[in-house]
């Protein structure tokens, strides 16, 4: 699991997990997230500054998504 | 902003924020023309929707090549959030963007994002956190909203403009899936509104007559109904997939009128069926409204020339055309056919043969068709109607219109006020609903 870097665009982000082969999934103490769906990434803008940072993280289905999104991950 | 024009415009568009947010609660947004800068916003949660705006697709939608620059674009999302964007000017050259939105056109949508939420197994205080912002998004009916977007489009460019003239947003088809599907947003769970579903019998009505008549005039007649296409007025309650089941009965709908105005039945239900196939791959409320007026369009258009190419002789053409000019005079057959260099005898066997129609007859028949425009687009008595459209007299007027409607002129016309009532009904309880 990568945490994201504070400060991320959070926008970009969810482009760059929408060209992402497989699944990107948030998590939190509480929740898995998948961000694939517009709803989803809905809740996870909501939650992503109220979460506990250091119990967060992205997490991609597929290695090579990480490659992706490394500018905004950890 | 250095110049005395744009610091007025700046100040208005200002104003303008705080009018709609005074009213209803409706977020305004100005951003720098690439969308890149935000400079004010009277969004409640702003860091948040503004986030929604950017991921959704719809503010890269607004600064597309897409979107004609001086005219506002309806935007949505595949949540059921509904936003308007437009640029302010500086002379030759978009200056600010402006924003309005979030809204959303049904009390429902917020109950469907709840049952999708469900569905995706998310802690309490997940759920919770993302209901509360939307609880804040105000419920507004398509008409009201489009009312806004006018005034936005006054106060940018200080000229009036009409509702059809708004653009809606589509999939732009670039290889990339602009909007990601909704999760499980297919799953449906509310009741049927019986208001709506009254409106859209009558309004479905209303157009399929137009389509088997070819009536180009669809466009006007829809305006003055509550001022948006069709789908507006569906129950526009998030549920998409019974939005688009709906559209997909109505193009049948649509499909067997054509026939009825004289298209092939095999080209009719080709043409269905590419509609329907448009209408299937829709992902956005807006497309789906984009979507359902190009095949109301497209329809009446083919109808209209399939008329029109009919084999019908000149002299008789000709006869159709100064009848169609001349309705609200006085018309007799020797007047008609004097027009033409015939007899009024000949004119009268040889129109018959070509068009089917007695040419009594269709002179009624177009009368009747005008005071169905009238009925619905002006606030002429029943009388005055009569009385302009050659009738000689009112109860003759209500008898013809009865055998060739089915009611008489006044139930026409207060169905459609009752129609119009709950266009306003709705619209106050959306108020309501937005300042709670």
């Amino acid at each position: 699991m990568q945490k994201i870097k504070p400060g991320a665009d959070l926008s970009a982000l969810m482009k760059a997990i929408a060209d992402c082969k497989g699944g990107v999934y948030f998590h939190t103490a509480t929740d898995h997230i998948n961000l694939k769906s517009v709803l989803s990434q809905y809740v996870f803008f909501s939650l992503v500054n109220s979460a506990n940072a250091d119990a967060c993280g992205l997490e991609c289905s597929c290695k090579e998504d990480y490659e992706r999104i490394a500018k905004f991950i950890v | 902003m250095e110049n005395e024009l744009m610091t007025n415009v700046y100040v208005r568009s200002r104003v303008l924020s705080g009018m709609v947010h005074s009213a209803c609660g409706l977020g305004c947004w100005c951003f720098s023309v690439d969308a890149e800068r935000l400079f004010y916003s009277t969004s409640p949660d702003e860091q948040e929707f503004l986030l929604f705006l950017r991921s959704s697709g719809c503010m890269d939608y607004a600064i597309s090549d897409h979107v004609r620059r001086d005219r506002p674009v309806i935007l949505s999302d595949s949540v059921g959030l509904i936003w308007a964007a437009e640029f302010l000017w500086n002379h030759d050259a978009p200056e600010l963007l402006i924003v309005l939105g979030p809204i959303f056109n049904s009390a429902t949508s917020l109950r469907s994002i709840e049952n999708s939420l469900h569905r995706l197994n998310l802690s309490q205080s997940a759920r919770n956190l993302l209901l509360e912002k939307m609880k804040k998004v105000p419920v507004l009916s398509m008409a009201n909203f489009g009312q806004y977007v006018q005034m936005m489009h006054y106060t940018l460019f200080q000229e009036e403009i009409q509702r059809q003239e708004f653009q809606f947003q589509t999939v732009i088809e670039d290889g990339r899936n602009v909007y990601r599907n909704f999760a499980d947003a297919e799953q449906t769970d509310g009741s049927w509104d019986q208001t709506n579903v009254e409106r859209i019998h009558m309004t479905e009505g209303t157009i399929l007559q137009m389509i088997r008549e070819g009536n180009l005039e669809y466009r006007n007649v829809l305006d003055q109904l509550n001022g948006l296409d069709l789908p507006a007025q569906f129950p526009a309650d998030g549920q998409f997939r019974r939005l688009k089941n709906s559209l997909i009965i109505f193009c049948g709908q649509c499909t067997r009128a054509a026939i009825d105005g004289g298209m092939p039945q095999q080209s009719a239900f080709v043409l269905e069926s590419e509609h329907c196939d448009r209408i299937e791959r829709t992902l956005t409320m807006t497309e789906l409204l984009t979507v359902n007026r190009r095949m109301m369009e497209d329809y009446i258009k083919r109808v209209h020339e399939l008329k029109k190419r009919r084999d019908i002789s000149k002299p008789i053409q000709q006869c159709c055309d100064y009848i169609k000019r001349n309705l609200l005079k006085p018309l007799d057959l020797k007047q008609i056919a004097d027009n033409v260099g015939y007899t009024d005898y000949y004119l009268s066997k040889r129109f018959y043969r070509e068009m089917g129609v007695k040419l009594l007859d269709f002179i009624k028949n177009e009368r009747i068709d005008l005071a169905k425009i009238w009925l619905v687009t002006t606030t002429k008595s029943v009388d005055e109607i009569s009385e302009t459209l050659q009738f000689n007299s009112r109860n003759y007027f209500g008898k013809v219109f009865c055998e060739k409607v089915g009611m008489t002129p006044t139930a026409y016309r207060k169905q459609l006020r009752a129609y119009e009532h709950n266009a306003e009904k709705e619209g106050d309880d959306a108020e309501n609903k937005a300042g709670r």
